[in-house]
């Protein structure tokens, strides 16, 4: 297997994690009703921001940017050149903000920590966070999957 | 026994990732639509997806924690108001940048 494969499947494997870990923040966030959740919510938020972090910049560039190109040039030489013209312009630039988005949940949520059992409004917005970001991911992972089959990197 | 927690940080924090997420997505628009801009992005970062990471990244911390000095214990809005206004924002990001590269496939 090639670095270039690894830094890929990675890049991948991590980006599965994400929809893993997301639903089970958010199953936290819908049972939390003690200080033992709360310490179980701050690992696993914590834990998806620097996943995050990790797939979307970390592995995403040494991966687009060095071992994508070959299959880029397979790819627009294919009968399905809008793989990469469209959708792979698309994957590179609507995950950028999701390290923010959770980000921004594990902050809330070490910030306020014990007090997010008393404060329903903001359980809610951080679950609604979580569900953008899962839905992104989605797409993302989605986006990936199609390029990866025309063309998948070496 | 501490003061409890106001709702300051949420609105800094929020501000932040709106006004970052709004500006990345003007990145791209920029990128796209006027090659000049890429090929300065691509010069100045070595690669213009790197630009549009550095430059909404920075300006992402620098709003949080300016908006924390400034903002304190003001709200601006109720955190109801934020979640609206925070999801709905990256609804419609994720659905422009998408119509903006299968918009600029068919026009090609």
């Amino acid at each position: 297997m090639s670095i270039g494969e690894l830094v890929t499947l990675a890049h991948g494997f991590l980006g599965v994690l994400l929809i893993v870990g997301t639903p089970w923040a958010m199953a936290e966030l819908l049972a939390l009703s003690s200080p033992e959740g709360v310490k179980r919510l701050k690992l696993v938020t914590a834990g998806l921001a620097v996943i995050a972090f990790l797939v979307s910049i970390f592995l995403a560039a040494p991966s687009y940017l060095v071992y994508y190109p070959p299959a880029k040039e397979v790819i627009l030489k294919s009968p399905t050149p809008w793989a990469h013209t469209v959708l792979m312009e698309i994957k590179e630039h609507v995950g950028l903000g999701g390290p923010l988005v959770l980000f921004v949940v594990a902050f809330l949520v070490w910030y306020y920590n014990n007090a997010l059992i008393e404060n329903k409004d903001l359980r809610k917005l951080l679950f609604a966070l979580l569900a953008v970001s899962l839905v992104v991911a989605f797409y993302e992972i989605a986006l990936g999957t199609y390029i990866a089959r025309i063309a998948p990197v070496r | 026994m501490s003061r409890p927690k106001g709702h300051g940080e949420i609105a800094a924090i929020l501000l932040a990732l709106l006004v970052a997420s709004w500006l990345l997505t003007a990145l791209v628009f920029a990128g796209d639509l006027a090659p000049p801009f890429k090929r300065a992005l691509s010069a100045t970062f070595g690669h213009h997806w790197i630009g549009k990471i550095v430059i909404s990244y920075v300006v992402f911390f620098a709003v949080w924690l300016g908006g924390r000095a400034v903002i304190k214990e003001r709200t601006l809005m109720s955190i109801r108001g934020w979640t609206w206004t925070t999801v709905l924002s990256m609804v419609l990001i994720t659905v422009l940048m998408t119509l903006l590269y299968v918009g600029l496939h068919f026009a090609k």
